[in-house]
């Protein structure tokens, strides 16, 4: 098990070391001049230059290359060509506030779509099957930010149940870190988002859910279950659905990741501080820390939730060992 | 009262191609401690009957006529939750596909607990534990293998666990389909003679399905040939190998003989079982009879009673001394392959 935890870390490591320099190449191949984003292009061309050298923007690219490897080794992922302040201080929380956004939404999105999917095998060329399967495409077809709206209106004008925007409201100051995230305060602006994400999410795990399902549901030792006379409820849910969760797991973390750069719309309907609209404003800004450091992050975190998923896989499957 | 009786016995499959039928007319009983062979090839139809027994037929299967009398009780009329209640506690089976029988995330001992408490909820769990213990030093299996996982066991401990979990509550009824053709033919009789010893000890009865006849010798009391859903043979295990009525009995006795008579080369049946949708008329071996006449394509025989308890399904029951003879002779059989390619070449 140790052995197997320091390989992956030896895995993780590398994988960053790619993901490093295919950003930071991948951003220097883009067509545009980035000083201009950095520098007043009205400035007399001395100034100009010695900004240019301030910011090492003069010297040859496999040097720039390497300055920003060992920074970023010791934590330093470089200061904002637009903001001017360093890169950490600018997307730390909202890495965190898009990562409390997403996970609530993928938890939301599994939990459902599980059980559903496992009913939905059961019922299976049911009308309720056919009824749910069209909502759970519906929200996965409908643009997110229009079906935002739609509940927007619905839940926080009319209903005024839910706050329309932001993560907190304004003047409220948490009384310990704790709070931060796990006040009433933020749970209900966090709601309204994360079902919107959640729902567009639900089609993934809940058609998987249903289509292993149904492929256990045919296997030996689920006649096995009939036979030993098993109740229904306990086939289904003990064996059948235990079973069928274990390609939606990996699926799972590997859906995670894509969730993680964010669902740019819904942040931005809902006013939610997150990194979506703060990796697409660096990028055509051309602010080159910036969108290193947040694509750096969202890759550390996909590897992070990958090598979790690979241990709760272990975790559920006794024929997985690590050796 | 017998311990079951079935009459009249009709299944069939739902398919796209048509409706299937994969069993027509099947009647037997059988008493209490007593063993029920049922032999044919692939496809005759064992698995459907052996299944309908506690029904549990696969969802495109319905049984489309007769009763199945068990303890008094037809199953055919049950509910879902009264068949629910006798599986495994009174009918109990070790499936053909034992390899995959058991849930591969559970360990061993709990998949045996389940059964035992789902029908006992009053044990306790270490009770039961103690109970499936004691099963596995009767199959031969260390106590230390129930806390496996299913994958972590070979095929023949596997099938020991099965034969162990069908045992547990002593049912009146174990069905055993082709117990042992997935394992390794080194470990298969051994199991074999578990199986038939255990069950003589729990005293419960047996219907054994097999494609191998000489193994019903010695095991059964009763025998049951059948050939394309139907009954071809039937009669006291005794009766049917000292005398033998249907050329399809005589053809599998060639193709399995019993251990006397190794060495000699076996003679297989040429062809293969008829497709059960839309079956042509007449008898169903008659494209695979070596003595086959025309009333064979025509008309389908009944079972005749040669002496109380054992029937033939065919019409020339007195011919029965020359097909004899005529059956070992591997020319007979050719003529059949002949027939059969002669047939092929002209359509
Ligand atoms: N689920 C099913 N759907 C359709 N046909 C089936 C199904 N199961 C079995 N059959 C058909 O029913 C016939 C009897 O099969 P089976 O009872 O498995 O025979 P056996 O056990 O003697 O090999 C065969 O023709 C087989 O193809
Ligand atoms: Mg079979």
């Amino acid at each position: 098990m140790i052995k197997m935890v320091l390989k992956r870390l030896g895995q993780t490591i590398l994988s960053l070391v790619v993901v490093a320099t295919i950003i930071f190449f991948m951003f220097r191949l883009m067509p545009g001049d980035p000083t201009a984003a950095v520098v007043d292009p009205s400035i007399s061309t001395e100034a100009r230059e010695a900004m240019i050298q301030r910011l090492g923007l003069d010297q040859p690219l496999y040097q720039q290359y390497f300055s920003f490897l060992s920074d970023a080794v010791r934590g330093d992922l470089g200061r904002s060509f637009y903001y001017r302040r360093p890169v950490m201080e600018v997307i730390g929380d909202k890495v965190i506030n898009t990562l409390m956004l997403m996970l609530s939404a993928m938890l939301i999105a599994y939990v459902i779509g599980i059980l559903v999917g496992a009913y939905l095998a059961w019922k299976r060329g049911s009308k309720k099957e056919a009824t749910l399967i069209s909502i759970a495409l519906t929200f996965r077809s409908a643009p997110t930010f229009w079906v935002g709206m739609l509940f927007i209106m619905f839940f926080s004008f009319r209903l005024g149940w839910f706050p329309h925007s932001g993560m907190r409201s304004s003047g409220y100051e948490a009384a310990n870190t704790f709070e931060v995230f796990f006040s009433l305060d933020f749970l209900r602006h966090l709601f309204l988002p994360a079902v919107v994400a959640g729902l567009y999410f639900l089609a993934t795990p809940l058609l998987m859910m249903r289509n292993t399902m149904l492929e256990v549901l045919g296997e030996d030792f689920i006649e096995m279950c009939h036979a030993k006379g098993l109740k229904e409820k306990v086939i289904l849910y003990r064996h059948a659905a235990r079973n069928a969760l274990l390609p939606v797991v990996t699926t799972g973390a590997l859906f995670l990741g894509q969730a993680i750069g964010g669902q740019v719309l819904i942040e931005y309907v809902f006013g939610w501080p997150g990194l979506g609209t703060e990796i697409i404003q660096a990028a055509q800004r051309h602010d080159y820390p910036l969108a290193q450091a947040s694509f750096l992050l969202i890759a550390l975190m996909v590897m992070i939730m990958n090598f979790l998923a690979d241990l709760l896989y272990s975790y559920l499957d006794p024929r997985i060992t690590y050796k | 009262m017998p311990l079951l009786e079935v009459n009249n016995l009709g299944i069939d499959y739902i398919t796209e191609k048509g409706t299937l039928e994969a069993v027509r007319d099947v009647s037997f009983t059988l008493e209490k401690g007593k063993n029920l062979g049922l032999v044919g090839e692939s496809g005759c139809g064992k698995t459907t009957v052996a299944k309908s027994l506690m029904k549990l037929l696969p969802s495109n299967g319905v049984i489309s006529e007769g009763e199945i009398i068990f303890k008094g009780q037809d199953v055919v009329e049950m509910t879902k939750e009264e068949v629910r209640q006798i599986r495994w506690n009174d009918i109990s089976m070790i499936a053909q596909s034992a390899m995959n029988a058991m849930d591969p995330v559970y360990k061993i001992k709990d998949q045996i607990i389940e059964a035992i408490k789902t029908h006992q909820p009053q044990v306790s769990k270490t009770e039961a534990i103690e109970r499936a213990a004691k099963l596995f030093e009767l199959v031969g299996l260390e106590r230390k293998r129930l806390e496996s996982y299913p994958h972590q066991l070979s095929g023949g401990m596997k099938q020991r666990t099965i034969i162990a979990m069908a045992l547990a509550l002593s049912p009146a009824l174990v069905i055993a389909d082709e117990p042992t053709t997935a394992l390794d033919v080194v470990v298969q009789d051994r199991i074999l003679h578990q199986i038939i010893k255990l069950q003589q000890e729990i005293n419960s009865s047996m219907v054994f399905i097999t494609h191998d006849i000489s193994v019903v010798a010695e095991t059964c009391d009763q025998i049951i040939v059948m050939y394309g859903g139907r009954i071809a043979e039937i009669g006291s295990t005794r009766d049917f190998f000292k005398d033998t009525h249907h050329p399809y009995g005589l053809g599998l006795q060639n193709a399995f003989p019993s251990i006397k008579e190794i060495g000699e080369r076996l003679i297989s049946i040429p062809g293969s079982p008829p497709n059960l949708i839309n079956p042509k008329p007449g008898c169903r071996f008659a494209p695979r009879c070596p003595f086959v006449e025309d009333i064979c394509y025509a008309e389908m025989p009944d079972l005749i009673e040669i002496k109380p308890g054992h029937y033939s399904a065919c019409h020339f029951t007195d011919k029965i001394d020359q097909f004899r003879k005529e059956a070992k002779l591997r020319e007979t059989w050719e003529r059949v392959k002949e027939r059969q390619i002669k047939k092929q070449l002209t359509r």
